[in-house]
């Protein structure tokens, strides 16, 4: 028999942490939304690296 | 004493008569004055004996001498000179057993004809560094004396020949071969290969070379199956001082550029006195006051400190950009992990506020790295995690290869080499899927994504814990104290 969650969490007396499957998905809508802008700007800051690597020169 | 002066092995034992001057007279055409000091100066602390191996065939040296040096019309003797360091007196009886030598045996140097840099391949063991309050990458190595197999531990060094190769080919150098000797999907490459990996990036010819520019070396990383990130101080500001330290914690050597050159940082040193300084929140980098280096125009293991005035001429600030040689599989970067491990601390739903009043009543000190969920495993159970159920599902849970890790802890525990808790991140997820938080294990519960550990649907469960707030120890595999 394939192990499932059900399995699991009863082994270690696990719960579900979110109320509702539309509670989770809110969470994870919210976050998604709260973690963009810092992202956003780590990919310009990469890109910046990169183009600034190309001038870079070394003994 | 110099034994057997005239033989293949002569043996230099350091006494009133002899010394380093000794072993530099028994290699005339090899080491000169400045190779001498600068390996008196990586060994000062107290070789005793010098066994000098004549005609030694160096793979790295035979293939620059090969492709580039036997090109020219004064050509360099194609052998190599092999010193080998022990911090105590040995004899051709004592080399027959590896038992007998293995415990003074701290290493060996390569000694080139090559001019102006005559140091080769030298790999000297951490034994002989300990004392510095230091963490380093280490990787292993077995060496053949007269038959006799010793093995060493540390980072390898190599200085540049002036000619087929400068600075950037030996930084990279040191980083690949590094990562040959600790891993075997990496393979050995010798110094004329890695010049010819940016064959297909350069403008003009690329040997004798004249230097390559970071992306350069990035290409050439790239081509040696890693997946290189390159990182500018000016792009990342405030950031990059502390994603240098996530790397470096992560058991991931760098290539870093500096005015005019490029080192190898291998490791850093910290000050846990100014844990008690802390704000509300702080990332262990902020005590982190020295980088162990390899510079290839000086010793090996130098430390460059923070505001100046160790062994190197470096600061930080004078790191200008650095390449971190990821595995191709780890698809999350620092910075990214960063962002949402901090969000997720911070959520309403998920952080410390709603979760855990006892990491609330103290500042926090978080410490990040990537480490292998293999790794991860095997220090549970030495570990505890503060509270069985945690070790136990963590034993059970499939992981996956790459795992970011966040520990949390507060100062007086952090000094103490203890954390709280953890969040652990999903390193092959793509960063724009939020799911990629495995997961969050705070003293009073356990937060864990059960679905995908399936490689289904993301399905968090939570688990009551009874742990009364005392701290485990920190996950420490990556690198190696010194």
């Amino acid at each position: 028999m394939e192990p499932t969650v059900e399995t699991f969490c009863k082994e270690y007396g696990g719960k579900d942490f979110f109320a509702s499957h539309d509670e989770y998905e809110k969470f994870r809508i919210r976050f998604g939304e709260a973690i963009r802008p810092g992202l956003e700007r780590n990919r310009e800051a990469r890109r910046k690296s990169e183009e600034a690597a190309r001038q870079h020169c070394i003994a | 004493m110099i034994v057997e002066e005239s033989g293949i092995f002569p043996i230099v034992v350091f006494d009133n008569d002899d010394g380093w001057d000794s072993v530099r007279k028994l290699c005339p055409m090899h080491l000169d004055s400045r190779g001498q000091k600068r390996l008196e100066d990586s060994l000062k602390n107290g070789v005793k004996c010098v066994v000098v191996e004549k005609h030694y065939i160096d793979k790295d040296y035979r293939d620059t001498f090969s492709n580039f040096h036997s090109k020219r019309f004064s050509t360099p003797n194609s052998r190599c000179i092999r010193l080998h360091f022990f911090t105590h007196d040995v004899s051709y009886e004592d080399l027959k057993i590896a038992e007998t030598v293995q415990d003074y045996y701290i290493g060996y140097s390569i000694i080139r004809p090559t001019r102006p840099n005559c140091i080769g391949r030298t790999f000297i063991d951490v034994k002989n560094y300990t004392g510095q309050n230091a963490y380093i990458c280490t990787c292993s190595e077995k060496v053949n004396l007269q038959g006799t197999e010793l093995e060493l531990t540390g980072f390898p060094f190599i200085s540049q020949d002036g000619d087929a190769t400068v600075c950037a080919q030996s930084a990279l150098w040191m980083i690949v071969r590094y990562f040959s000797n600790r891993y075997s999907l990496y393979k050995e490459t010798y110094p004329f290969q890695l010049t010819q990996l940016s064959k297909d990036y350069s403008i003009g010819r690329i040997s004798p070379s004249n230097g390559l520019t970071i992306w350069q070396l990035g290409e050439s990383l790239r081509q040696l199956s890693f997946s290189p990130l390159i990182y500018n101080r000016e792009t990342f500001e405030g950031d990059f001082d502390r994603l240098l330290y996530t790397y470096i914690e992560s058991g991931i050597p760098v290539i870093a550029g500096v005015p005019n050159h490029v080192i190898a940082v291998f490791g850093h040193a910290s000050d846990l006195s100014l844990c008690v300084q802390t704000s509300s929140l702080v990332f262990s980098s902020e005590f982190c006051t020295a980088w162990m280096i390899n510079n290839d125009n000086c010793s090996p293991y130098q430390t460059l400190l923070k505001d100046g005035g160790g062994d190197s001429d470096f600061e930080f600030k004078d790191i200008d950009s650095f390449i971190a040689p990821l595995a191709e599989k780890v698809f999350l970067t620092a910075e990214n992990f960063e962002k949402v491990v901090l969000e997720m601390l911070n959520n309403s739903q998920t952080g410390i506020n709603k979760l855990s009043p006892t990491l609330l009543h103290d500042s926090l000190v978080l410490r990040m790295y990537l480490t292998t969920g293999k790794s991860y495993k095997k220090k549970l159970s030495k570990r505890g995690m503060g509270d069985s159920v945690v070790e136990n599902i963590y034993r059970q849970l499939p992981l996956p290869h790459f795992i970011w890790v966040c520990e949390l802890s507060s100062p007086a525990e952090y000094a103490n080499g203890n954390v709280l808790g953890e969040i652990i991140w999903d390193a092959t997820r793509n960063v724009w899927e939020t799911e990629g938080w495995i997961a969050i294990h705070y003293p009073e519960q356990l937060l864990v994504d059960i679905g995908s550990a399936l490689n289904g649907v993301q399905k968090i469960h939570s688990f009551d814990l009874t742990n009364d707030a005392y701290g485990y120890s920190m996950y420490c595999s990556n690198l190696k104290e010194i």
